[in-house]
Protein backbone atom coordinates (compact mmCIF):
# COMPACT_ATOMS: atom_id res chain seq x y z
CA UNK A 1 0.00 0.00 0.00
CA UNK A 2 1.07 4.08 -0.52
CA UNK A 3 0.25 6.38 1.98
CA UNK A 4 1.85 10.20 2.18
CA UNK A 5 3.72 11.00 4.99
CA UNK A 6 3.60 14.08 7.14
CA UNK A 7 6.78 15.56 5.48
CA UNK A 8 4.72 15.05 1.87
CA UNK A 9 6.63 12.04 1.03
CA UNK A 10 5.50 8.49 0.03
CA UNK A 11 6.03 5.62 1.78
CA UNK A 12 5.50 2.20 0.39
CA UNK A 13 4.80 -1.29 2.52
CA UNK A 14 6.30 -3.78 0.70
CA UNK A 15 4.00 -7.04 2.34
CA UNK A 16 1.12 -6.12 0.05
CA UNK A 17 3.20 -4.46 -2.50
CA UNK A 18 5.34 -7.41 -3.67
CA UNK A 19 2.49 -10.32 -3.71
CA UNK A 20 1.78 -9.60 -7.32
CA UNK A 21 4.63 -9.20 -9.42
CA UNK A 22 2.94 -5.84 -11.45
CA UNK A 23 1.12 -4.37 -8.07
CA UNK A 24 4.27 -2.21 -7.10
CA UNK A 25 3.56 0.36 -9.93
CA UNK A 26 0.11 -0.14 -10.49
CA UNK A 27 -0.06 0.85 -6.88
CA UNK A 28 1.64 3.72 -7.47
CA UNK A 29 -0.57 5.06 -10.30
CA UNK A 30 -3.65 3.42 -8.44
CA UNK A 31 -6.55 5.25 -9.70
CA UNK A 32 -5.28 8.20 -10.13
CA UNK A 33 -4.60 8.96 -6.98
CA UNK A 34 -0.94 9.20 -7.11
CA UNK A 35 0.74 11.10 -9.89
CA UNK A 36 3.58 8.97 -11.38
CA UNK A 37 6.41 11.62 -11.20
CA UNK A 38 5.84 12.47 -7.75
CA UNK A 39 7.12 9.64 -6.96
CA UNK A 40 10.63 9.35 -5.91
CA UNK A 41 12.42 6.42 -7.22
CA UNK A 42 15.00 6.40 -4.53
CA UNK A 43 12.55 5.51 -1.92
CA UNK A 44 11.03 2.52 -4.04
CA UNK A 45 14.08 1.59 -4.29
CA UNK A 46 14.90 1.41 -0.57
CA UNK A 47 11.87 -0.07 0.70
CA UNK A 48 12.93 -2.46 -1.45
CA UNK A 49 16.07 -3.37 -0.46
CA UNK A 50 14.75 -3.02 3.14
CA UNK A 51 12.38 -5.88 2.28
CA UNK A 52 15.12 -8.31 0.78
CA UNK A 53 16.98 -7.78 3.97
CA UNK A 54 13.83 -8.61 6.40
CA UNK A 55 13.06 -11.47 4.28
CA UNK A 56 15.28 -14.55 3.71
CA UNK A 57 12.97 -16.27 1.38
CA UNK A 58 12.35 -13.89 -1.67
CA UNK A 59 11.22 -15.71 -5.11
CA UNK A 60 13.65 -14.84 -7.73
CA UNK A 61 10.30 -13.74 -10.00
CA UNK A 62 9.66 -11.30 -7.47
CA UNK A 63 12.96 -9.57 -7.52
CA UNK A 64 13.19 -9.75 -11.30
CA UNK A 65 9.59 -8.08 -11.90
CA UNK A 66 10.71 -5.27 -9.35
CA UNK A 67 13.76 -5.03 -11.55
CA UNK A 68 11.61 -4.86 -14.80
CA UNK A 69 8.86 -2.47 -13.17
CA UNK A 70 11.55 -0.07 -11.54
CA UNK A 71 12.83 -0.13 -14.90
CA UNK A 72 10.18 1.24 -16.26
CA UNK A 73 9.66 3.49 -13.86
CA UNK A 74 13.08 5.05 -14.69
CA UNK A 75 12.40 5.43 -18.01
CA UNK A 76 8.84 7.11 -17.45
CA UNK A 77 10.59 9.17 -14.84
CA UNK A 78 13.74 10.11 -16.66
CA UNK A 79 10.85 11.52 -19.86
CA UNK A 80 9.54 13.49 -17.43
CA UNK A 81 12.71 15.67 -16.53
CA UNK A 82 13.35 16.58 -20.00
CA UNK A 83 11.37 19.72 -20.61
CA UNK A 84 8.89 19.79 -22.96
CA UNK A 85 6.93 22.46 -25.28
CA UNK A 86 5.33 20.32 -27.46
CA UNK A 87 2.18 18.76 -27.09
CA UNK A 88 2.73 15.33 -28.42
CA UNK A 89 5.32 14.66 -26.22
CA UNK A 90 3.16 15.57 -23.24
CA UNK A 91 0.20 13.36 -24.48
CA UNK A 92 2.81 10.90 -24.73
CA UNK A 93 3.73 10.75 -21.24
CA UNK A 94 -0.27 10.29 -20.71
CA UNK A 95 -0.48 7.35 -23.13
CA UNK A 96 2.33 5.85 -21.01
CA UNK A 97 0.06 6.30 -17.85
CA UNK A 98 -3.11 4.79 -19.53
CA UNK A 99 -0.83 1.67 -20.94
CA UNK A 100 0.23 1.27 -17.51
CA UNK A 101 -3.53 2.24 -15.91
CA UNK A 102 -4.82 -0.54 -18.76
CA UNK A 103 -2.02 -3.20 -18.00
CA UNK A 104 -2.95 -2.79 -14.47
CA UNK A 105 -6.87 -3.36 -15.23
CA UNK A 106 -5.70 -6.67 -16.99
CA UNK A 107 -3.94 -7.88 -14.87
CA UNK A 108 -5.75 -7.80 -11.68
CA UNK A 109 -8.49 -9.26 -13.41
CA UNK A 110 -6.60 -12.11 -14.54
CA UNK A 111 -5.64 -12.24 -10.56
CA UNK A 112 -9.44 -12.32 -10.39
CA UNK A 113 -9.53 -15.18 -12.75
CA UNK A 114 -6.73 -16.98 -11.69
CA UNK A 115 -8.81 -17.27 -8.27
CA UNK A 116 -11.86 -18.41 -10.07
CA UNK A 117 -9.75 -21.38 -11.25
CA UNK A 118 -8.41 -21.85 -8.28
CA UNK A 119 -11.67 -22.24 -6.74
CA UNK A 120 -13.07 -24.33 -9.80
CA UNK A 121 -10.03 -27.27 -9.04
CA UNK A 122 -10.81 -26.94 -5.58
CA UNK A 123 -14.74 -28.09 -6.53
CA UNK A 124 -13.20 -30.70 -8.56
CA UNK A 125 -11.39 -32.43 -5.62
CA UNK A 126 -15.08 -33.13 -4.63
CA UNK A 127 -15.69 -35.37 -6.99
CA UNK A 128 -13.54 -39.08 -6.60
CA UNK A 129 -13.26 -41.48 -9.94
CA UNK A 130 -12.77 -45.09 -9.62
CA UNK A 131 -9.64 -45.60 -9.18
CA UNK A 132 -7.38 -45.92 -12.28
CA UNK A 133 -5.20 -48.85 -11.81
CA UNK A 134 -1.63 -48.24 -9.78
CA UNK A 135 0.74 -47.91 -13.73
CA UNK A 136 -0.97 -45.09 -14.50
CA UNK A 137 -1.00 -43.22 -11.41
CA UNK A 138 2.37 -43.84 -11.78
CA UNK A 139 2.74 -42.45 -15.71
CA UNK A 140 1.04 -39.34 -13.89
CA UNK A 141 3.46 -38.58 -11.25
CA UNK A 142 6.46 -40.05 -13.06
CA UNK A 143 7.88 -37.04 -14.61
CA UNK A 144 8.39 -35.19 -11.49
CA UNK A 145 9.68 -38.08 -9.60
CA UNK A 146 12.39 -38.65 -12.25
CA UNK A 147 13.53 -35.76 -11.55
CA UNK A 148 14.14 -35.60 -7.77
CA UNK A 149 15.37 -38.93 -7.26
CA UNK A 150 17.95 -41.06 -8.59
CA UNK A 151 17.87 -44.94 -9.70
CA UNK A 152 18.57 -46.23 -6.11
CA UNK A 153 15.42 -44.23 -4.43
CA UNK A 154 13.39 -45.31 -7.65
CA UNK A 155 14.06 -48.84 -6.61
CA UNK A 156 13.67 -48.09 -2.65
CA UNK A 157 9.87 -46.59 -3.77
CA UNK A 158 9.23 -49.57 -5.94
CA UNK A 159 10.21 -51.80 -3.26
CA UNK A 160 7.85 -49.86 -1.16
CA UNK A 161 5.27 -49.79 -2.86
CA UNK A 162 5.34 -53.46 -3.71
CA UNK A 163 5.53 -54.09 0.29
CA UNK A 164 2.20 -55.26 0.30
CA UNK A 165 1.73 -57.37 -2.65
CA UNK A 166 3.32 -61.07 -3.17
CA UNK A 167 5.86 -60.20 -5.41
CA UNK A 168 9.96 -59.85 -3.93
CA UNK A 169 12.30 -57.53 -5.59
CA UNK A 170 15.66 -58.16 -4.14
CA UNK A 171 17.83 -56.93 -6.24
CA UNK A 172 20.69 -56.75 -3.55
CA UNK A 173 23.73 -57.43 -5.51
CA UNK A 174 22.13 -58.36 -8.84
CA UNK A 175 25.53 -56.72 -10.56
CA UNK A 176 27.94 -58.50 -8.21
CA UNK A 177 28.08 -61.72 -9.65
CA UNK A 178 28.61 -63.39 -13.27
CA UNK A 179 26.69 -66.25 -14.50
CA UNK A 180 28.41 -69.12 -15.25
CA UNK A 181 26.49 -70.61 -17.99
CA UNK A 182 25.97 -69.38 -21.47
CA UNK A 183 22.57 -69.02 -23.97
CA UNK A 184 23.37 -72.45 -26.13
CA UNK A 185 24.28 -74.79 -23.44
CA UNK A 186 21.16 -73.39 -21.36
CA UNK A 187 19.21 -73.90 -24.53
CA UNK A 188 20.20 -77.20 -25.07
CA UNK A 189 19.77 -78.80 -20.93
CA UNK A 190 15.91 -76.79 -21.29
CA UNK A 191 15.38 -78.84 -24.34
CA UNK A 192 16.31 -81.70 -22.81
CA UNK A 193 14.69 -81.55 -19.29
CA UNK A 194 11.22 -80.58 -21.56
CA UNK A 195 11.68 -83.76 -23.66
CA UNK A 196 10.75 -85.95 -20.83
CA UNK A 197 7.98 -83.50 -19.35
CA UNK A 198 4.23 -82.26 -20.83
CA UNK A 199 4.97 -78.99 -19.55
CA UNK A 200 7.05 -77.26 -16.82
CA UNK A 201 7.19 -73.60 -15.53
CA UNK A 202 9.97 -71.47 -15.81
CA UNK A 203 10.51 -71.30 -12.11
CA UNK A 204 10.95 -74.68 -11.91
CA UNK A 205 13.38 -75.19 -15.12
CA UNK A 206 15.58 -72.24 -12.82
CA UNK A 207 15.43 -73.55 -9.95
CA UNK A 208 18.65 -75.12 -10.34
CA UNK A 209 20.43 -71.62 -10.04
CA UNK A 210 20.79 -69.67 -7.29
CA UNK A 211 22.49 -66.89 -8.61
CA UNK A 212 19.93 -64.09 -10.32
CA UNK A 213 22.47 -63.93 -13.81
CA UNK A 214 22.37 -67.56 -14.09
CA UNK A 215 18.36 -67.24 -14.04
CA UNK A 216 18.42 -64.15 -16.51
CA UNK A 217 20.69 -66.29 -18.64
CA UNK A 218 18.06 -69.21 -18.47
CA UNK A 219 15.24 -66.59 -19.16
CA UNK A 220 16.60 -65.26 -22.23
CA UNK A 221 17.76 -68.93 -23.44
CA UNK A 222 13.96 -69.62 -22.85
CA UNK A 223 13.14 -66.70 -25.11
CA UNK A 224 15.42 -67.59 -27.93
CA UNK A 225 14.01 -71.19 -28.09
CA UNK A 226 10.95 -69.38 -28.15
CA UNK A 227 12.05 -67.66 -30.80
CA UNK A 228 12.78 -70.67 -33.00
CA UNK A 229 9.63 -72.28 -32.58
CA UNK A 230 11.66 -74.79 -30.49
CA UNK A 231 9.20 -74.32 -27.68
CA UNK A 232 5.79 -72.50 -26.73
CA UNK A 233 5.23 -70.09 -23.29
CA UNK A 234 1.78 -69.32 -21.77
CA UNK A 235 1.58 -66.69 -18.95
CA UNK A 236 -2.48 -66.38 -17.43
CA UNK A 237 -1.62 -63.31 -15.62
CA UNK A 238 0.94 -60.66 -14.95
CA UNK A 239 3.57 -61.34 -13.01
CA UNK A 240 2.15 -65.33 -12.78
CA UNK A 241 4.01 -68.54 -13.63
CA UNK A 242 5.46 -69.42 -16.89
CA UNK A 243 4.32 -72.40 -18.77
CA UNK A 244 7.06 -73.69 -21.05
CA UNK A 245 5.68 -76.20 -23.58
CA UNK A 246 7.83 -78.16 -25.74
CA UNK A 247 6.29 -78.03 -29.72
CA UNK B 1 -14.27 -65.11 -32.02
CA UNK B 2 -18.28 -64.15 -32.29
CA UNK B 3 -19.15 -61.23 -34.51
CA UNK B 4 -22.20 -58.59 -33.43
CA UNK B 5 -24.71 -60.01 -35.48
CA UNK B 6 -23.95 -63.52 -33.75
CA UNK B 7 -24.60 -62.40 -30.20
CA UNK B 8 -27.50 -60.34 -31.12
CA UNK B 9 -29.04 -63.07 -31.85
CA UNK B 10 -27.70 -65.37 -29.39
CA UNK B 11 -28.66 -62.80 -26.67
CA UNK B 12 -32.08 -62.73 -28.47
CA UNK B 13 -32.70 -66.42 -28.39
CA UNK B 14 -31.78 -66.69 -24.71
CA UNK B 15 -33.64 -63.64 -23.10
CA UNK B 16 -35.82 -62.70 -25.62
CA UNK B 17 -35.10 -59.22 -25.75
CA UNK B 18 -34.27 -56.32 -28.65
CA UNK B 19 -30.23 -55.72 -28.06
CA UNK B 20 -31.35 -52.30 -29.48
CA UNK B 21 -34.22 -51.58 -27.86
CA UNK B 22 -34.42 -48.73 -25.29
CA UNK B 23 -33.27 -50.25 -22.30
CA UNK B 24 -30.48 -51.80 -23.84
CA UNK B 25 -28.80 -48.86 -24.94
CA UNK B 26 -29.49 -47.22 -21.23
CA UNK B 27 -27.45 -50.57 -20.13
CA UNK B 28 -24.95 -50.27 -22.78
CA UNK B 29 -23.98 -47.26 -22.01
CA UNK B 30 -23.96 -47.35 -18.34
CA UNK B 31 -21.57 -50.21 -18.53
CA UNK B 32 -19.20 -48.42 -21.11
CA UNK B 33 -18.99 -45.91 -18.79
CA UNK B 34 -18.44 -48.28 -15.72
CA UNK B 35 -15.36 -49.37 -17.67
CA UNK B 36 -13.90 -45.91 -18.86
CA UNK B 37 -11.06 -44.08 -16.81
CA UNK B 38 -11.58 -40.95 -18.58
CA UNK B 39 -14.18 -39.20 -20.22
CA UNK B 40 -16.33 -40.66 -22.77
CA UNK B 41 -17.02 -38.84 -26.05
CA UNK B 42 -20.71 -39.01 -27.66
CA UNK B 43 -19.85 -40.13 -30.86
CA UNK B 44 -17.00 -43.05 -29.55
CA UNK B 45 -20.50 -44.65 -27.79
CA UNK B 46 -22.62 -43.67 -30.96
CA UNK B 47 -19.80 -45.34 -32.83
CA UNK B 48 -19.21 -48.66 -30.71
CA UNK B 49 -23.06 -49.48 -30.57
CA UNK B 50 -23.97 -48.17 -33.96
CA UNK B 51 -26.81 -45.69 -32.21
CA UNK B 52 -27.03 -42.38 -33.68
CA UNK B 53 -25.57 -39.46 -31.54
CA UNK B 54 -28.54 -37.90 -31.15
CA UNK B 55 -30.10 -41.02 -29.49
CA UNK B 56 -27.03 -41.18 -27.49
CA UNK B 57 -26.80 -38.02 -26.01
CA UNK B 58 -30.53 -38.00 -25.15
CA UNK B 59 -29.66 -41.42 -22.79
CA UNK B 60 -27.05 -39.78 -21.66
CA UNK B 61 -28.97 -36.89 -20.08
CA UNK B 62 -32.10 -39.32 -18.84
CA UNK B 63 -29.19 -41.08 -16.90
CA UNK B 64 -27.89 -38.08 -15.10
CA UNK B 65 -31.14 -36.91 -14.62
CA UNK B 66 -31.85 -40.23 -12.96
CA UNK B 67 -28.90 -40.63 -10.61
CA UNK B 68 -29.81 -37.04 -9.28
CA UNK B 69 -33.19 -37.98 -8.67
CA UNK B 70 -32.38 -40.77 -7.13
CA UNK B 71 -29.48 -39.36 -4.73
CA UNK B 72 -27.24 -42.38 -5.67
CA UNK B 73 -23.60 -42.56 -4.90
CA UNK B 74 -22.89 -41.56 -7.99
CA UNK B 75 -23.04 -38.55 -10.99
CA UNK B 76 -22.42 -38.41 -14.46
CA UNK B 77 -20.84 -35.81 -15.46
CA UNK B 78 -20.01 -34.13 -18.24
CA UNK B 79 -16.32 -33.14 -18.39
CA UNK B 80 -13.90 -32.18 -20.96
CA UNK B 81 -16.49 -33.05 -24.19
CA UNK B 82 -16.84 -36.53 -22.77
CA UNK B 83 -18.86 -38.16 -19.97
CA UNK B 84 -17.95 -40.20 -16.83
CA UNK B 85 -18.59 -41.62 -13.59
CA UNK B 86 -17.57 -39.70 -10.26
CA UNK B 87 -18.74 -39.89 -7.17
CA UNK B 88 -21.69 -37.77 -5.09
CA UNK B 89 -19.94 -34.57 -3.89
CA UNK B 90 -21.95 -34.73 -1.36
CA UNK B 91 -20.37 -37.72 0.51
CA UNK B 92 -17.23 -36.25 -0.70
CA UNK B 93 -15.98 -36.25 3.06
CA UNK B 94 -16.85 -39.62 3.99
CA UNK B 95 -15.20 -40.80 0.96
CA UNK B 96 -12.17 -39.37 1.50
CA UNK B 97 -11.13 -41.94 3.83
CA UNK B 98 -11.75 -44.97 1.00
CA UNK B 99 -9.35 -43.07 -1.65
CA UNK B 100 -6.49 -45.06 -1.76
CA UNK B 101 -4.88 -42.89 -4.10
CA UNK B 102 -4.85 -38.91 -4.23
CA UNK B 103 -2.70 -37.12 -6.34
CA UNK B 104 -3.80 -33.84 -6.47
CA UNK B 105 -2.16 -31.20 -8.42
CA UNK B 106 -0.37 -28.21 -6.72
CA UNK B 107 -0.20 -25.57 -8.54
CA UNK B 108 1.58 -22.43 -7.46
CA UNK B 109 -0.47 -18.59 -8.04
CA UNK B 110 2.32 -17.98 -11.06
CA UNK B 111 0.57 -21.23 -12.72
CA UNK B 112 -2.84 -19.98 -12.24
CA UNK B 113 -2.75 -16.43 -13.71
CA UNK B 114 -0.47 -18.14 -16.92
CA UNK B 115 -3.18 -20.51 -16.94
CA UNK B 116 -6.10 -18.06 -16.12
CA UNK B 117 -4.34 -15.95 -19.44
CA UNK B 118 -4.02 -18.58 -21.34
CA UNK B 119 -7.64 -20.12 -20.99
CA UNK B 120 -9.27 -17.00 -22.36
CA UNK B 121 -6.24 -15.83 -25.03
CA UNK B 122 -5.60 -19.08 -26.50
CA UNK B 123 -3.36 -19.73 -28.95
CA UNK B 124 -1.07 -17.61 -26.71
CA UNK B 125 3.01 -16.98 -26.73
CA UNK B 126 4.85 -17.27 -23.83
CA UNK B 127 6.02 -13.62 -24.81
CA UNK B 128 2.36 -12.51 -24.59
CA UNK B 129 1.49 -14.24 -21.14
CA UNK B 130 4.72 -12.01 -19.86
CA UNK B 131 3.91 -8.65 -21.20
CA UNK B 132 0.33 -9.61 -18.85
CA UNK B 133 2.14 -11.09 -15.73
CA UNK B 134 4.91 -8.69 -15.63
CA UNK B 135 7.85 -11.40 -15.15
CA UNK B 136 9.37 -14.03 -17.85
CA UNK B 137 7.00 -17.36 -17.80
CA UNK B 138 9.44 -19.40 -19.46
CA UNK B 139 9.37 -22.10 -16.59
CA UNK B 140 6.06 -21.96 -15.39
CA UNK B 141 4.86 -22.90 -18.75
CA UNK B 142 7.51 -25.57 -19.04
CA UNK B 143 5.81 -27.03 -15.81
CA UNK B 144 2.22 -26.59 -17.11
CA UNK B 145 3.50 -28.81 -20.24
CA UNK B 146 4.66 -31.21 -18.83
CA UNK B 147 1.73 -31.35 -16.11
CA UNK B 148 -0.39 -31.95 -19.29
CA UNK B 149 -2.44 -28.38 -18.27
CA UNK B 150 -0.97 -26.27 -21.55
CA UNK B 151 0.39 -27.78 -25.07
CA UNK B 152 1.94 -26.31 -27.63
CA UNK B 153 -0.44 -25.38 -30.50
CA UNK B 154 1.79 -24.37 -33.56
CA UNK B 155 4.18 -21.16 -34.11
CA UNK B 156 3.18 -17.82 -34.84
CA UNK B 157 4.36 -16.14 -38.13
CA UNK B 158 6.14 -13.39 -37.21
CA UNK B 159 9.64 -12.87 -36.41
CA UNK B 160 11.18 -15.68 -34.62
CA UNK B 161 8.17 -17.92 -34.76
CA UNK B 162 7.10 -18.02 -30.44
CA UNK B 163 5.40 -21.10 -29.82
CA UNK B 164 1.51 -21.04 -29.44
CA UNK B 165 0.20 -22.75 -26.38
CA UNK B 166 -3.13 -23.84 -25.94
CA UNK B 167 -5.05 -25.26 -22.44
CA UNK B 168 -5.48 -29.09 -22.65
CA UNK B 169 -8.50 -31.64 -22.21
CA UNK B 170 -6.75 -32.65 -18.86
CA UNK B 171 -6.82 -28.80 -17.80
CA UNK B 172 -11.25 -28.94 -18.34
CA UNK B 173 -10.95 -32.67 -16.38
CA UNK B 174 -9.06 -30.60 -13.15
CA UNK B 175 -11.15 -27.30 -13.55
CA UNK B 176 -14.87 -29.35 -13.87
CA UNK B 177 -15.29 -27.81 -17.25
CA UNK B 178 -16.53 -29.57 -20.22
CA UNK B 179 -15.70 -26.70 -22.61
CA UNK B 180 -13.43 -23.90 -22.25
CA UNK B 181 -16.31 -22.07 -23.40
CA UNK B 182 -18.21 -22.75 -20.12
CA UNK B 183 -15.74 -20.02 -18.54
CA UNK B 184 -17.27 -17.30 -17.71
CA UNK B 185 -17.11 -14.40 -19.90
CA UNK B 186 -13.89 -11.47 -18.85
CA UNK B 187 -16.63 -8.53 -18.32
CA UNK B 188 -17.97 -10.99 -15.58
CA UNK B 189 -14.14 -9.78 -14.15
CA UNK B 190 -15.04 -6.40 -14.66
CA UNK B 191 -13.13 -6.24 -17.89
CA UNK B 192 -13.98 -5.00 -21.12
CA UNK B 193 -11.26 -6.16 -24.16
CA UNK B 194 -9.95 -3.60 -26.22
CA UNK B 195 -10.78 -3.77 -29.82
CA UNK B 196 -7.19 -5.15 -31.29
CA UNK B 197 -5.75 -2.06 -32.83
CA UNK B 198 -4.24 -2.49 -36.68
Amino acid sequence: MISKTKNGQYCIKHEDVFEGPITLLFELIRGGKVDIYEIKLSYVINGFSDYIKEKSNVLLDSISSFIYFSSLLVEIKSRSLFPSKKKDEEKRGEMDVNILKRREEEYRTYRKVSNYLNSKMAEGFLFFVREAPMEKNLLNILSDFIKKFDTVELWLIANRLFAGSNISLDLDGIYDQRSSINIFDEMARITGVLSGMEEMTFKELSSVYSNVNDRIVSFLSLLELYKKEVIEIVQFENFGNIIVRSK
Amino acid sequence: MKDKKEIESLIEDSVGLDLFGPEWIKTYIEGILFISDEPVKVRIISEALGVDKKTVKKVLDELENEYIEQNRGFVIKKISGGYRFYSNPAISEALQKFVKTNIKVHLSQAAFETLAIAAYKQPVTRTQIAEIRGVRTDSVVVTLVEKGLLKEAGKLKELGAPILYRTTEKFLELMVLNSIKDLPPLKDFNYEELPKED
